[in-house]
C-alpha cells in the first residue's frame, strides 16, 4: 500500500513492500533474511524489526544496509519507541531508523524525539497537515533529537 | 507550592492547540474513535454512562484557591455545579460536552492547570501524602520530588502508549503512609544514607485491581540524583516486556510477580549499565529551583495549643468532635492542619459543590495562605491554620456542611463512583456508601469504635480501594442483579500492609448495612479496650466474622 515517508522534515511519497525483493527501491527485508546473507539488488534496502525483537539480536547485524525499520503492528503497542532508543544508546547507531507500520500523525513528535529519523504516514495525509504535528510543543522537559539533555540540564530556568 | 514559569506554562498552554486540533479532527471524522481514544484518554477524557467524564490534574493533591475557583467556575459554566475528588486527589467532572473541552483547557490553563495524563496507558498523576511539609516525622518534604517527576512524566515520549497505566506514589513519613505506596506500580519511600544524603527506597509492582498485590522492594537506597534515570529503566523494561496481549494482565505487577524481583532488578540494572549515566543526572540547581517554591509560609508561631480551646469544647460538642477527629498535629507551634470532611450523610463520597468549592478558597485564602490540599481519602485539607482560628473556621465550614466530624470513622469512606455514573461498574456504590452512613448514624458510637477504614468500589478495578479496607465493599454483578462481597482485614500502611480476605458469598444491596453493624458487633464484643479494627482480625482471625455474617441465612 502507497505511504508516505516523513524524513528529515519533508514528505516523500515512497511505495514500500515489507518483504521480498522489488523491482523499486527502496524495499525491506526482515532481519532473519537479512542475517541469512542474500545479496540484494540494488543495494538501497532496509532492514525490517519487529518491536518483539530483543535489543541482542542486533548485536551482530550485518552492515550495508540503508536503514532499519521498525515495525509498529499497532499505533498503541510503545514497544517501538523504547526500542529504537535502545538502538540509539546501546548500539549508538547513527544511520536512519524509521517507524513502519500503523502509527498516527500525532506520535511523529514523539518517534523523532525517541530516536527515530524517518516515518511511514498513511497516504491520507498531506504536506500542510503534517507541518503542525512535527512540532507541536516548542519546548520539552525531556531529551530530544536536537539535544540529548533533559531541560534541567539544557536551560537556565 | 510550585509556580509555573514560561517553559511550564508554555506547555499547558500549546497542550491546549494541540488538545482542541485534536477533537477538531475526531469531529470532522479525520481521527476514527479508535485513533481518538488513546489521544483523549491521555487528557482525561472517558465517555462514562450518562456523559463523558473530564479528570483535572491536582498534581499530588495541591491546590491554590484561585485554582479552587476556577474549578467552581467551570463546573458551574459546563458541568452541573459540582465536581467529585477521586482517590488519585484529582478532581472529576461528570457532566461535561466533549466538544467544550477544549474551552475547559484554556481555562485550567490560565490558572497553571491541565489534565495531561490524567488518564489512558502512561504515567499517571503522582501522589502523596496529604499532609506532606507539614507532618511529624518527615525525612523531607515529598512534594519538590512529586514536582520533579510531574516534569519528567509529562509527555515524556518513550512512555506514553505503554501496555497499561503507571501510577507513582512518595512518602517520606517514617510512622505513617498516607500514600499507600506499596500498593503502586512504583512506589517511592524517602529515605537517607549514612551519610544524610537524600534517596529513595524503591518498591515495585504493587496493585489493587482484579488482582490485588503488595509491592516488593527492588532498592534500598537510589541516590536523589540518579533517581529519574533509575525510573526511566524501570519503565523501559516495563514498555518492552510487560503483556499487551490482555489488559489484564498488562500491568508491572503481573509481569515482575511472573519473573521474579531478582530477574526483573537484573533487567533493569542491565538497561542501567547499558545508559549514559550523566544524561538525566538531576542537579542541585533545579532542585534548590524546586525547593524554593515549597518553602514554608510565613507562620506566626505562638504557645497557643488545643488546650486553650477547651473553654469552647466543653460547652460545644459540635465542636469538640471535630478538634477530635478532623484536626492533625502541625509541626509548627501554634498551627493545625484540618480535613473537611466530604462525607455528609446523604452526599456521595468525595463530591463537592461549587459553592462549597468558592467558600473553601476563601476560607483557604482567609485562614491557611491561600493553599489547599485534596486527599486520597477523598477529603479537603486546610493545612496551616492557627490554632486561635479554628473555632471560626468550623462556624464557616458548619454553615455548608463541610465540618462533619467523622475523619478516620467508619463513616469517612473510600467510595467509588460506581453504577450511578462509571462505565466499567458492575454495581452502584453510594447508594451502599448512604445506607451504611444511616445505619451509624450515632457520632458517640462512631467514635468509640476507633479509626476503621471502609472503601467501597463498584467493580474489581478497585477504585475506591476495597482491598485495603479494614472492612472492603465490592459490587459484583450476578445475571443482572447487583450483588456485594464483603472482605476484611485490608491495610495500607508500609508496616504490615496486607490485601483484604473475602469473608464469603456475596450479599444482596439490602443486605450490605446489616452485615457491616454485624462484623462491627463481634468487634466490640470482643475487643480489648487497647485494640483497633485492625488488631482484632489479626487476632481472631476471619472464622468468627464469616459465621456471624452468615449464620441468618443458615437459619
Amino acid at each position: 500500500m502507497p505511504k508516505k515517508l516523513l524524513k528529515k522534515g519533508e514528505l516523500h511519497l515512497t511505495d514500500i513492500k515489507t518483504t521480498g525483493l522489488v523491482t523499486t527501491p527502496p524495499y525491506m527485508v526482515s532481519l532473519e533474511e537479512w542475517q541469512a546473507g542474500e545479496t540484494y539488488q540494488p543495494e538501497k534496502i532496509g532492514v525490517l524489526i519487529q518491536a518483539d525483537t530483543r535489543i541482542e539480536a542486533l548485536d551482530s547485524l550485518k552492515p550495508g544496509f540503508d536503514f532499519i525499520g521498525i515495525q509498529f503492528n499497532s499505533f498503541s503497542d510503545g514497544r517501538g519507541f523504547s526500542f529504537a532508543s535502545q538502538i540509539r544508546s546501546i548500539l549508538h547507531f547513527e544511520g536512519d531508523i524509521r517507524a513502519c507500520g500503523e502509527l498516527i500523525a500525532d506520535q511523529i513528535a514523539l518517534l523523532f524525539k525517541c530516536g527515530f529519523s524517518s516515518i511511514e504516514l498513511p497516504e491520507s495525509l498531506d504536506e500542510m497537515q503534517i507541518s503542525e504535528f512535527v512540532t507541536p510543543f516548542s519546548e520539552s522537559y525531556q531529551s530530544h533529537l536536537q539535544s540529548p539533555a533533559p531541560l534541567y540540564q539544557r536551560v537556565n530556568r | 507550592m510550585y509556580q509555573y514559569d514560561q517553559y511550564d506554562q508554555n506547555m499547558v498552554d500549546e497542550r491546549v492547540n494541540q488538545y482542541r486540533h485534536q477533537t477538531q479532527r475526531y469531529l470532522d471524522g479525520t481521527l476514527s474513535e479508535e485513533q481518538f481514544l488513546p489521544l483523549r484518554l491521555q487528557n482525561g477524557l472517558y465517555i462514562q454512562r450518562n456523559a463523558p467524564m473530564l479528570r483535572i490534574a491536582i498534581p499530588y493533591g495541591m491546590l491554590r484557591a484561585d485554582q479552587l475557583r476556577m474549578l467552581a467556575d467551570i463546573s458551574d459554566q459546563y458541568d452541573r455545579g459540582y465536581g467529585h475528588i477521586s482517590t488519585r486527589q484529582n478532581m472529576q467532572l461528570n457532566w461535561v460536552a466533549l466538544e467544550q473541552v477544549p474551552d475547559i483547557l484554556e481555562k485550567l490553563a490560565s490558572v497553571q492547570m491541565h489534565a495531561i495524563q490524567t488518564s489512558g496507558n502512561c504515567i499517571r498523576n503522582v501522589t502523596t501524602d496529604q499532609f506532606a511539609g507539614v507532618a511529624f516525622d518527615e525525612v523531607a518534604d515529598p512534594r519538590p520530588w512529586c514536582e520533579v517527576l510531574r516534569q519528567w512524566s509529562t509527555f515524556h515520549p518513550e512512555f506514553a502508549f505503554l501496555p497499561r497505566k503507571f501510577k507513582i506514589a512518595i512518602n517520606a513519613n517514617t510512622d505513617k503512609d498516607r500514600a499507600a505506596i506499596k500498593f503502586h506500580d512504583i512506589g517511592l519511600q524517602i529515605v537517607k544514607d549514612a551519610q544524610h544524603n537524600i534517596g529513595f527506597e524503591v518498591w515495585v509492582g504493587g496493585g489493587l485491581g482484579r488482582t490485588p498485590i503488595i509491592a516488593e522492594k527492588i532498592e534500598n537506597f537510589v541516590h536523589w540524583q540518579d533517581i529519574l534515570g533509575y525510573l526511566e529503566s524501570v519503565l523501559r523494561v516495563y514498555n518492552l516486556n510487560g503483556r499487551r496481549d490482555n489488559k489484564y494482565k498488562a500491568r508491572i505487577k503481573i509481569m515482575v510477580k511472573a519473573l521474579g524481583i531478582d530477574a526483573f532488578r537484573a533487567l533493569v540494572h542491565k538497561d542501567l549499565a547499558s545508559r549514559d549515566q550523566q544524561q538525566l543526572k538531576l542537579t542541585q540547581h533545579e532542585i534548590d529551583r524546586i525547593h524554593n517554591c515549597f518553602t514554608s509560609p510565613k507562620y506566626q508561631i505562638s504557645m497557643t495549643t488545643l488546650d486553650s480551646l477547651t473553654d469552647i469544647t466543653a460547652i460545644n460538642p459540635g465542636f469538640r468532635n471535630w478538634i477530635n477527629q478532623n484536626i492533625t498535629r502541625h509541626r509548627t507551634p501554634g498551627y493545625a492542619a484540618v480535613t473537611l470532611a466530604l462525607k455528609a450523610t446523604g452526599e456521595a463520597p468525595g463530591d463537592i459543590t461549587s459553592a462549597q468549592m468558592k467558600l473553601i478558597a476563601n476560607l483557604a485564602d482567609q485562614y491557611s495562605f491561600g493553599e489547599l490540599r485534596t486527599t486520597h481519602e477523598q477529603n479537603m485539607v486546610l493545612s496551616d491554620v492557627r490554632i486561635e482560628d479554628l473555632h471560626s473556621l468550623w462556624l464557616a465550614l458548619a454553615e455548608s456542611n463541610l465540618a462533619t466530624p467523622n475523619i478516620g470513622t467508619l463513616n469517612d469512606m473510600i467510595c467509588c463512583p460506581g453504577g450511578d455514573f462509571c462505565a466499567l461498574a458492575n454495581a452502584k456504590s453510594i447508594p451502599i456508601a448512604k445506607a451504611i452512613q444511616e445505619q451509624f448514624d450515632d457520632l458517640d458510637y462512631l467514635y468509640d469504635l476507633g479509626d476503621i477504614q471502609l472503601n467501597i468500589s463498584g467493580c474489581m478495578n478497585a477504585c475506591g480501594h476495597h482491598h485495603i479496607g479494614d472492612i472492603g465493599i465490592l459490587g459484583v454483578d450476578k445475571k443482572g442483579e447487583e450483588f456485594y462481597q464483603v472482605s476484611i482485614g485490608g491495610h495500607s500502611q508500609y508496616k504490615g500492609a496486607s490485601i483484604g480476605k473475602i469473608l464469603g458469598p456475596s450479599f444482596k444491596s439490602d443486605q450490605v448495612a446489616r452485615v457491616i453493624s454485624e462484623i462491627i458487633d463481634l468487634y466490640v464484643a470482643n475487643r480489648t479496650p487497647e485494640e483497633s479494627f485492625a488488631d482484632v482480625v489479626i487476632r481472631l482471625g476471619h472464622q468468627p466474622f464469616k459465621e456471624k455474617v452468615y449464620a441468618k441465612k443458615a437459619a
